[in-house]
């Protein structure tokens, strides 16, 4: 299921309450280290068990049952022998979290900006006039 | 107010000439402080734009194609928020166009160069108008101020590596001496 991400609209705190369920489930399911790990990993281009377990570092078992959380969300698939690869859905999640992270650095940048600027005009408006 | 670590420079007198644009008012009086919605965030962009647009023919007359200006002037008995913004680069002639890019010629006089760093930049200024100028032997010559952001070494004011030349026009102070 869809819905558009439209900053504090009604519409989309309408869809977001009608889904609250789903997506409690796909933020558990990729608000974990590991799994993020493997989503960041599969990003990049599909991966063979073997090579996604030697480079997010667990454990046969672990990693299993790791990935079929993420396939129960939709967010990974296996399409073909062994091999695992994220899915459209995982790619516009951590797509979306990278711009929301963005947009978190631009504000606090932003934050930053203002206060510097708001006081250099003022030093330069309350300066001392000695001579004109 | 944070003490600057350095002496200024202190240059012989220039005359600066710049092609840009300008504008009036209270630069902050839509979004407070600085932002990319307010009147000088609007400068800029608009800055921006024309030498996106017309970037071979400014890289012509441009001095330093890679350092931009940002002068404030104060009217002198200015006791309101508003006052004038001129944003632009600097160019020994007038450029013929863009037509949006007007010529200012800034009267010629000696500048103290600050290079000031970081997020403690507004105390630093602080500094130099209430502590150094008063004590310098020096005063203002003309009520402007002018930022020289060369974009080499301007990486945004949250960056503590960032740097600003702030020149602020000067002449000796007369003693009685030389009266």
């Amino acid at each position: 299921m869809r819905w558009k991400l439209l900053r504090t609209s009604d519409e989309t705190t309408v869809s977001l309450n009608e889904y609250r369920e789903e997506l409690i489930g796909i933020l558990k399911s990729s608000a974990h280290p590991s799994r993020l790990n493997i989503l960041l990993s599969l990003l990049n281009e599909p991966k063979v068990f073997q090579d996604l377990k030697t480079e997010v570092n667990l454990e046969k078992s672990t990693l299993s049952t790791h990935l079929n959380r993420l396939i129960q969300a939709s967010l990974v698939e296996k399409y073909a022998h062994g091999v695992y690869r994220i899915t459209p859905n995982g790619t516009e999640l951590m797509e979306k979290l990278a711009t929301l992270l963005e947009n978190i650095h631009e504000r606090q940048r932003t934050e930053v900006e203002t206060k510097i600027r708001r006081q250099m005009t003022e030093s330069f408006l309350n300066r001392p006039r000695t001579y004109y | 107010m944070t003490a600057i670590d350095h002496k200024p420079e202190i240059t012989g007198p220039r005359q600066f000439k710049l092609s840009g644009m300008i504008y009036y008012g209270d630069p902050v009086h839509s979004h407070e402080g600085w932002s990319t919605e307010n009147e000088i965030g609007k400068l800029w962009k608009r800055l921006e734009e024309i030498y996106v647009n017309h970037k071979e023919i400014i890289e012509q007359y441009a001095v330093e194609p890679s350092v931009a200006y940002e002068v404030h002037i104060a009217p002198p008995q200015s006791k309101h928020k508003e006052y004038h913004i001129f944003v632009g680069f600097e160019t020994n002639q007038p450029i013929p166009q863009p037509l949006e890019l007007f010529y200012k010629v800034f009267p010629e006089t000696r500048y103290a160069v600050f290079t000031l760093k970081g997020v403690e930049m507004a105390q630093q200024l602080e500094y130099m108008y209430y502590e150094w100028i008063q004590n310098s032997g020096y005063q203002e010559s003309y009520p402007f101020m002018i930022q020289r952001y060369d974009m080499n070494r301007y990486k945004g004011l949250d960056n503590s590596d960032t740097e600003i030349d702030f020149l602020l026009p000067i002449i000796e102070v007369e003693t009685a001496e030389d009266k």
